[in-house]
């Protein structure tokens, strides 16, 4: 480790990933046997986790979506229909506690308004997941030196984990051999997923090879593969409605074969 | 405009009074709703970050929507919009916060209310225990997260949103805040600290992990 600073003092850098990778690597490495910090860092990802569900935006907000394109065909006819922009927005935005502000007509913001109302009844929700191939994801992994975010401590904080996450108790157990589980990365700080908004990325060592493996409720399967100039190779399993795909140089999956299902 | 809109000085890029010269290029609107489109995000987690909730976020950017579009011809388009808008939201939104707590009536000694909020806090179950399982339901936890949320400073909420929700790079939260990045870094992980420390039973290793254990186990 280059920092010398006591390893208690990089916690928060670590919880923020800007620690260097080598930095990160120790510290990664020496979760295992602190599980004082172990349970630091798992639990400010659990905090992570509940802030994203409750301030992920919502979706696109009436007029402030406004395609540019309706904009520009009505900006300049804007004027004339701000009489009607108080009952427009009424219609839009029935929810709005404070509609009556916008009664007053305001040219453009009624042009806006009236595009809000085109754009928002024209516009179907999409699901707002930033799917990234999984190659991409598995080289931004090594890029940071490989190294996970949080580490369960037991196979039944494992199991327990991707009970909560993704609906059934797998575990890999700790006496596999040729397989030493890293531990978990954190989806969100790759800008995206593969699969699903809750989808687990598993980390471990394979006969000293890097394997990553995610792990999805089915529903959100997409029937991954990777493009021949990666070098590696991709195996998908499913269990008790998890989806598993193994990305590993390997040829053959390790890690899916050791994924046991925990007896009630 | 909406009637209370708060008199609002929007910052660098952006002269006011007739003595300033005129910015050197305009958005039209066309470019207006176009950026933001693109900042919407951004500007719902900064009025979520002021409100401390995610209820009047929407009604919030759509209002400070109205006051930038109002103020168009002051913004100079090479500077960043962004930062500009992130202004005027965070104005419209320290506005009604402001409007609600003049609003707001109160039977109880607030002091007593406050301490009895501490007491219950105090006796909250630890969220996780030692083996990483949930020890209360999901939706009761938002519930103190968010309540720990409040407890912060304004800027120190927008910077933790900014960075944990949106993953935003220091160098940005601190264009559109107005604020060194050392400072946007100190306050996120200061917000961290004291939200572990709320949130995590009142288990200073949880918070801190400021002492080892000992004990061995696996990833």
């Amino acid at each position: 480790m280059s920092d010398p600073r006591p390893i208690e003092s990089m916690l928060e850098e670590y919880l923020d990933n800007v620690l260097s990778p080598s930095d990160r690597a120790a510290f990664g490495a020496l979760l295992p046997s602190r599980p004082d910090l172990a349970e630091a860092v798992a639990l400010q990802r659990t905090i992570d986790g509940s802030l994203g569900r409750l301030f992920e935006p919502t979706q696109p907000a009436q007029f402030t979506d406004a395609r540019p394109d309706i904009l520009a065909t009505i900006g300049p006819a804007s004027a004339t229909i701000g009489t009607a922009s108080g009952a427009l927005r009424d219609g839009v935005t029935a929810s709005s506690k404070r509609s009556t502000r916008w009664l007053r007509p305001l040219a453009l913001a009624a042009g806006l308004a009236l595009a809000a109302g085109v754009f928002y009844f024209t516009q179907t929700s999409s699901e707002t997941i930033n799917h990234i191939p999984p190659a991409t994801l598995y080289s931004r992994l090594k890029t940071t030196g490989f190294v996970p975010a949080f580490v369960c401590t037991t196979e039944e904080a494992f199991a327990n984990l991707v009970q909560a996450k993704v609906g059934a108790s797998l575990f890999v157990p700790a006496s596999t051999a040729g397989v030493q589980v890293l531990g978990w990365a954190y989806g969100n700080n790759y800008s995206g997923s593969p699969l699903g908004p809750s989808t687990l990325i598993l980390l471990a060592k394979v006969d000293q090879e890097d394997v990553m493996v995610l792990m999805e409720r089915e529903k959100f399967d997409r029937r991954l593969k990777l493009p021949k100039e990666s070098g590696l190779n991709i195996f998908r399993r499913k269990m008790d409605g998890v989806v598993m795909y193994e990305v590993t140089p390997l040829d053959a999956p390790r890690v899916l074969d050791a994924m046991t299902l925990r007896q009630p | 405009m909406p009637d209370d809109a708060p008199n609002i000085s929007l910052g660098e890029g952006t002269p006011q009074g007739a003595d300033v010269p005129a910015p050197t290029h305009r958005l039209s609107p066309m470019e207006f709703g176009s950026l933001l489109s693109a900042s919407r995000k951004t500007l719902w987690s900064i009025a979520a970050g002021v409100l401390s909730d995610r209820t009047s976020a929407d009604d919030c950017v759509q209002d400070a929507a109205a006051i930038g579009l109002g103020k168009l011809n002051e913004f100079d388009a090479t500077s960043n919009f962004g930062a500009w808008m992130g202004q005027i939201v965070r104005f419209v939104a320290l506005n009604e916060l402001r409007k609600r707590s003049r609003s707001k009536t109160s039977a109880a000694d607030p002091e007593i209310m406050a301490a009895s909020v501490a007491a219950a806090d105090s006796h909250e179950p630890a969220p996780i225990d030692h083996t990483g399982r949930f020890s209360t339901d999901q939706s009761a936890f938002d519930d103190r997260t968010q309540a720990a949320l409040r407890s912060l400073d304004e800027t120190a909420r927008i910077c933790l949103l900014l960075r944990t929700v949106h993953s935003m790079p220091y160098e940005e939260i601190s264009r559109i805040l107005g604020i060194p990045e050392g400072t946007a870094m100190s306050h996120v992980h200061r917000a961290r600290a004291s939200m572990r420390e709320r949130l995590g039973g009142g288990h200073p290793s949880r918070a801190h992990a400021a002492h080892p254990t000992g004990q061995g186990g696996r990833s």
